[in-house]
């Protein structure tokens, strides 16, 4: 018995020795280091599906694998082609001519036409941006699509020609449409258009391996470097630093770090956007949403005196370390050139507001929130008391410092507000629901082709309380003109920016004038690269490549893609 | 031997079924619906979010009432059926937790088994030599009341980060995929070392403290004085010490399973381990009920199996639970 034991002991003992030695030494990888990108930031969860179609989609499918009509240039505001040569509305003002670059394929040789363009916004009706405005789609020859629309929404539209993956007929018209969302494709079935193929995975990673026989080498004049893009899974902060100060497996990462200042000052093989504060491009504006359901929130006065009261100069220096900016002005447009013709700072100045605790007491005292028991804190005109909660899920590390500072800066004017951190399920279902107090809230508010997406998102619509709010008017604000003001936005054509502004003013006066939904701060598109194996990333000095850095999903279309093709083997 | 066993075999039957009872019912206490989490998703690109909650609410059976849910739940368990992963939509629990589990298995069967061998015979080693007894005694006091969570970390920082021996993360390097090959093999276990290793201390210092102290009893007993009494050899002594003193560790093993299972999930969400750990965690904060279920029907039958296991291994070990069987 004790002999065996003492084996045991001894063969531990010897495999534990071992291993650091295997591992310092000559490591046999299967992929070359200088063949291989990895990044990380753009994966919360583990791969389920590579439906290109569905919610949850892997990070990279969209993009590396399947690709959309057209990529949306996120830094000029420019839409440049892709898939599509050109898309361009016909006199008739209904009718979008999609015409196909030459030579486009499927990753199994077969050739890519605008069958497959018409049945990828035909198909279903969860699968499908276009479903309930499109009237049909025209095939005209193999590279020319016409899509007739009945209700020509021209921003949405817009939108989904730079985001939306176009698809293969072949395999999903044996999908029933129903099923669509549902359809795990294999990886046999997984047959996409785009530049890189999927090679593997597993609960923590995607690996995608780079199709040699692209057809945009030849047809868009454009290749990738890497042979292979690993997509790691959202690790922990400390983790995803220490790998990237490392640089051997890890080279770009895409999330918020808390302390990313001090990091890249110690260590110059990182790099960032910007070298100094902001440090990142602007990306989405966060918005702070009272419930309009619930007394004080209902009051403007109220509202707007909250509008006063919050310091962000503090969010942007203490909170997040000034990686971030605050909006230019009242209106919290985010500081792009596609919503710059938007940008009406008259507006913002005669009716905005600014960081001022004296006008926040007064409108407050005004408004008859007056503390009248003296202890420190403001009542009802009735004088019953006043408390409520803000609300950030709780993980949320910059938001929840964010948010403390807010509440800080009400009860600096006599507010009773307390910050609440629940977990993201109960956060998302109290603001599905209209059961918060105020959270704060960025979902639709990020980086596009126009500002409709942010108004969109703000306004255009309207869900009682005991329904489902999903589209962003969470603080179940109930304005029927502004709803349709959002609605006329939409049908002005993207080029007639004259038109469209003047409805936009419209809507920016309500906004200010009412303050239902208030603009705090402007996130950053977090990113930060090891140089040590690849170079020429955007922003870093002499690069050539100035494309907006991000491989999310979605942003791969405005920009991130254009970034992988163009980084350099150092 | 029939009544002890088919008693034993109706109690876990029983056990087990309060188990999963429980587990169904823990996750539907917490607060909040996770259908509406599955739909938030979806939102940015479906229209008609009501349909789909409609939709996927019934696809879940969650518009049934409690007590149905409870039968479909179990009626689907006996076909095997652990339904559909809310989280990691449409992947079915079973793939996910079939996925993950020989991860965890391969973390904590070996660490279970390592530290009670090894503990096992340090503790005994103890218990004769004065000197080891000495020094060695209050480091396994403190291994054992270090938390796995703290042990985790400590090793993740000072020999991954610090000293950059071992990988932090994950269960194989990312510049890799599976493959039949030694490298791999070699890799894998690379990153095995330092989650095993929380684990495998942590347990280490409770079963030495344990076997220790048994001996030592042992070594003082009646029959112990009465052989060297009567000339035997020291070690034949310490043979039949060593014998009476593993039965209290083997049921101590019983009962240590249930609480490994616990440190082997803080280990892999500090290593980003996926086991059923990980897999575990993550659907507890996004109130997927049934990868929740399903993650816990696992636990619990591993705990219980090994159990079962231990009390067969009993009527081998233990002559006298043999004859009072047989005396039955």
């Amino acid at each position: 018995m004790q002999r065996s034991k003492r084996f045991i002991l001894l063969a531990l003992a010897a495999l534990l020795l071992t291993l650091p030695l295997a591992a310092t030494a000559e490591k046999e990888t299967d992929f070359g280091r200088k063949d291989t990108v990895y990044v990380t930031g753009g994966m919360w969860s583990i791969p389920t599906s590579f439906n290109p179609i569905t919610w949850s989609v892997p990070a990279g499918l969209r993009g590396l694998t399947y690709e959309s009509l057209l990529t949306y240039d996120a830094l000029s505001d420019q839409l440049k082609p892709w898939l599509a040569k050109s898309a361009v509305w016909q006199a008739d003002g209904k009718t979008l001519r999609v015409t196909l670059n030459p030579g486009t394929t499927w990753s199994d040789g077969s050739p890519l036409t605008a069958e497959d363009v018409a049945f990828t916004f035909t198909y279903g009706a969860w699968s499908n941006p276009f479903a309930g405005y499109l009237e049909t789609a025209n095939v005209i020859d193999d590279r020319t699509c016409d899509l007739v629309f009945s209700d020509p929404a021209y921003h949405s539209i817009n939108l989904n020609l730079y985001i939306w993956p176009i698809i293969p007929q072949k395999i999903w018209s044996q999908i029933p449409a129903e099923e669509a969302t549902d359809f795990e494709p294999s990886l046999e079935q997984s047959i996409g258009s785009g530049p890189y193929v999927i090679e593997g995975y597993d609960q923590d990673r995607v690996v995608y391996q780079r199709d040699d026989d692209w057809w945009g080498i030849k047809g868009l004049e454009r290749s990738f470097p890497a042979k292979r893009v690993v997509y790691i899974k959202s690790m922990a902060n400390n983790v995803a630093m220490a790998m990237l100060s490392q640089g051997r497996e890890l080279d770009m990462a895409n999330n918020y770090v808390s302390g990313l200042p001090a990091f890249t000052a110690n260590n110059p093989a990182l790099h960032t956007y910007y070298k100094g504060a902001p440090y990142n491009l602007p990306d989405n504006i966060v918005f702070l949403m009272p419930n309009h359901t619930k007394k004080p929130f209902n009051d403007t006065a109220f509202r707007r005196a909250l509008a006063f009261a919050i310091n962000t100069d503090d969010i942007v220096e203490i909170a997040y370390e000034n990686m971030i900016v605050k909006p230019e002005n009242s209106l919290g447009l985010l500081p792009h050139p596609g919503w710059a013709a938007y940008n009406n700072d008259d507006i913002a100045k005669n009716l905005g507001y600014s960081f001022n605790q004296d006008e926040a007491s007064r409108l407050l005292d005004a408004a008859g929130y007056r503390d009248t028991d003296g202890d420190g804190l403001r009542e009802y005109p009735d004088g019953s008391a006043l408390s409520f909660k803000v609300s950030v899920p709780y993980g949320w590390t910059d938001w929840m410092d964010a948010l403390r500072i807010i509440t800080d800066n009400f009860r600096e004017v006599g507010l009773d507000a307390r910050p609440d951190f629940p977990d993201e399920g109960r956060y998302q279902n109290e603001m599905v629901k209209g059961e918060f107090d105020m959270l704060l809230n960025n979902w639709g508010a990020y980086r596009s082709s126009s500002p409709f997406s942010l108004y969109q998102f703000l306004f255009s619509t309207y869900t009682p309380v005991g329904e489902d709010e999903w589209t962003g008017n969470f603080g179940r604000y109930d304005n029927e003109t502004l709803r349709n003001l959002v609605q006329e936005f939409n049908r002005i054509p993207m080029d007639k920016t004259q038109e469209s502004n003047a409805i936009v003013r419209q809507i920016q006066t309500v906004h200010m004038q009412d303050m239902p939904y208030i603009p705090l701060w402007i996130n950053g598109m977090w990113f930060v690269a090891n140089t040590n194996t690849w170079t020429n990333w955007p922003g870093e000095v002499g690069s050539t490549n100035q494309n907006y850095p991000s491989l999310w999903t979605d942003k791969l279309q405005i920009g991130g893609l254009w970034m992988l093709s163009e980084i350099k083997l150092k | 031997m029939k009544k002890y066993i088919s008693r034993k075999i109706f109690m876990y039957l029983l056990t087990f079924f309060v188990a999963i009872s429980i587990n169904w019912l823990i996750p539907r206490m917490m607060p909040g619906d996770p259908i509406l989490n599955l739909i938030s998703k979806l939102s940015r690109q479906a229209t008609n979010n009501a349909r789909l909650y409609a939709e996927l609410n019934q696809k879940f059976g969650m518009d049934k009432p409690l007590f149905s849910q409870y039968l479909l739940y179990l009626k689907n368990l006996t076909q095997g059926d652990l339904g559909q992963s809310i989280i990691f939509y449409p992947k079915t629990v079973a793939a996910i937790v079939s996925k993950a589990l020989p991860y965890s298995l391969t973390l904590t069967i070996p660490a279970i088994l390592l530290s009670f061998l090894v503990g096992n015979y340090l503790g005994a080693l103890a218990a004769r030599k004065k000197m080891l007894d000495n020094t060695v005694l209050p480091f396994w006091y403190v291994l054992t009341a270090t938390p796995y969570l703290w042990l985790s970390m400590l090793l993740a920082w000072l020999l991954g980060s610090k000293l950059n021996l071992f990988p932090i993360s994950g269960a194989y390097s990312f510049s890799r995929l599976p493959s039949a090959t030694l490298s791999f093999v070699l890799d894998y276990l690379h990153h095995w070392v330092l989650p095993f290793a929380s684990i495998f201390f942590v347990q280490l210092g409770g079963w030495a403290i344990g076997m220790r102290n048994l001996i030592i009893y042992e070594l003082d007993a009646d029959y112990s004085k009465y052989l060297r009494a009567l000339g035997a050899p020291d070690k034949l002594v310490r043979r039949y010490a060593y014998r009476n003193a593993r039965l209290p560790q083997i049921t101590g093993l019983a009962v240590q399973l249930g609480v490994v299972v616990v440190g082997a999930i803080t280990t892999e969400v500090v290593f980003g381990y996926p086991g059923i750990g990980l897999i575990l965690a993550q659907a507890i904060l996004g109130q997927d009920y049934f990868v929740v279920q399903g993650a816990f029907l696992m636990v619990v039958l591993c705990v219980l199996g090994a159990n079962f296991f231990i009390d067969i291994a009993y009527i081998f070990i233990d002559p006298r639970v043999r004859h009072s069987m047989i005396g039955d």
